[in-house]
């Protein structure tokens, strides 16, 4: 039933109004307009959260499907030539997977594996993915060893000794034949800096501030696990970053990064057929090889 | 009984379609009633620990108010800076009361957009295209219309009448799953 005052304006005029409206090309002429409708009908105001929710539906969805597309592309470009209608079968199935695995479906403990592997050109990228994964793991590995073996003395040779200073402005005022100037920085106002002649008296003093001896601090050896921590800190990272939500999962893809399902224990995922070794890990090409046996 | 906070983020997440559509019916873009949701869930679940919430109705009732409170926060700081013509915080008020009065949408993101998936096999390629080029690559109804070398009135009649074949098909759907 229609209400007082809304007779006049029909649903199509409604929509569009509204859809101009949540696209933000409605002047302020037809917001107005809108306001008006929207004010006196509650039937109209039920139209406008109809439209906008439904517009957010087919938003989600789109952009499930252009993520996917996205990575597909990305994942031609990688793999070779592909067909593009194969390509759009594949769309379908991972909007389809991601919808019904990531996006609240019933069953969201479901492995998310299942939707990372819903289709062979996926399971090829994610292996590929994986391969750099397993490489940036052992860089990694290789990282905190030289972290936790801090060079020695003998390795890195003595200290460079320094000239003292009135050596260095005499040899600076030999060579260029002027006098030497010394930029110093007003210590209470950073902003004033003042060029004082170098002498050989002043050559003669100490470059430290006198107040610099009483407030010295030894500056605390830098521990290693300090490094090892940030190092695990990042890998629990990844690790939440796998073991994602729907929405993690989209954003990610959007990103452009395979998400992969990364575990410590064991060392290793699996999905159906597959089981990478993460200790050992092959290379690129190898597990590339291995994928096109298996889609062949 | 008192909602445990890992309920009440359950329930949010079951939320989220309507409470995205509904945030962005207010502020008129994606990504900031997104981080409106992310923010609200963020919120509820303090609430959940500090207050508590006494059944899924308290959750929701709360969610929609303090996710329109966001949304007029930032609308306010938009229409100071950008000068956006909105509509008044009295309209947004009754929407926000007629959200939160209206029934729970029963149907979860998952299955809402399973039901759209196939629907959307139904409309003719040219439809498809300008909802695509509309939410895919989240052109305006006027950037679409350029793009198609169509009438801008055109683009906005087709994605009416698109919306309301996609609404009635989508329903269908979901009623004959539930059968």
């Amino acid at each position: 039933m229609k209400e007082a005052g809304v007779e006049e304006v029909s649903d199509d005029v409604l929509a569009i109004l509204t859809l101009r409206y949540l696209d933000g090309t409605a002047d302020a002429a037809e917001v107005g307009k809108l306001e008006q409708m929207l004010k006196r009908s509650s039937q109209c105001r039920k139209v406008f959260l109809e439209l906008a929710r439904h517009a957010t539906v087919i938003s989600d969805f789109h952009r499930v499907e252009y993520a996917a597309s996205t990575v597909m592309v990305e994942g031609s470009m990688m793999m070779g030539a592909e067909s593009e209608e194969k390509g759009s079968e594949w769309d379908r199935e991972s909007w389809e997977c991601a919808s019904e695995v990531c996006l609240g479906g019933d069953d969201e403990g479901i492995a998310i594996a299942q939707c990372r592997f819903h289709s062979k050109r996926w399971r090829t990228l994610s292996v590929v993915a994986a391969a750099g994964a397993a490489a940036m793991a052992v860089i990694s590995g290789l990282m905190l060893w030289w972290a936790a073996e801090p060079p020695s003395l003998a390795d890195s040779g003595p200290l460079v000794a320094m000239e003292p200073l009135e050596e260095v402005v005499e040899s600076h005022s030999k060579r260029k034949g002027e006098s030497s100037f010394l930029t110093v920085a007003d210590r209470d106002d950073s902003r004033f800096f003042v060029n004082i002649p170098i002498d050989s008296e002043m050559a003669s003093l100490s470059t430290a501030w006198p107040d610099d001896a009483s407030e010295a601090v030894p500056e605390p050896p830098q521990p290693p696990l300090l490094f090892i921590s940030n190092a695990l800190t990042f890998w629990n990272l990844c690790r939440v970053a796998a073991q994602c939500d729907a929405r993690q999962a989209i954003s990610s893809t959007l990103l452009g990064v395979a998400p992969l399902e990364f575990r410590f224990e064991p060392y290793a995922f699996s999905a159906g057929d597959y089981a990478i070794d993460w200790i050992h890990p092959r290379l690129p090409f190898q597990l590339m090889q291995d994928s096109g046996q298996r889609e062949l | 009984m008192r909602l445990r906070a890992d309920e009440v983020a359950g329930q949010l997440l079951e939320m989220r379609l309507e409470l995205t559509g509904f945030v962005r019916a207010l502020v008129r873009d994606a990504h900031a009633a997104e981080d409106i949701f992310q923010e609200t869930c963020v919120k509820a679940i303090r609430e959940a620990d500090s207050r508590g919430f006494v059944g899924p109705e308290h959750v929701r009732r709360w969610a929609f108010v303090a996710a329109k409170h966001a949304a007029v926060d930032l609308i306010r700081r938009r229409s100071g800076k950008r000068g956006e013509v909105s509509l008044s915080e009295e309209v947004l008020e009754l929407l926000a009361n007629d959200q939160v009065e209206s029934p729970q949408s029963c149907a979860s993101s998952g299955r809402m957009l399973r039901a759209l998936g196939g629907c959307l096999d139904g409309l003719t390629p040219r439809s498809r295209k300008v909802l695509a080029l509309r939410y895919g690559e989240e052109l305006s109804g006027i950037e679409v219309a350029k793009r198609l070398d169509r009438k801008v009135d055109s683009i906005y009649k087709s994605l009416a009448r698109i919306y309301a074949q996609l609404r009635v098909c989508i329903q269908q759907r979901l009623m004959e799953e539930e059968v």
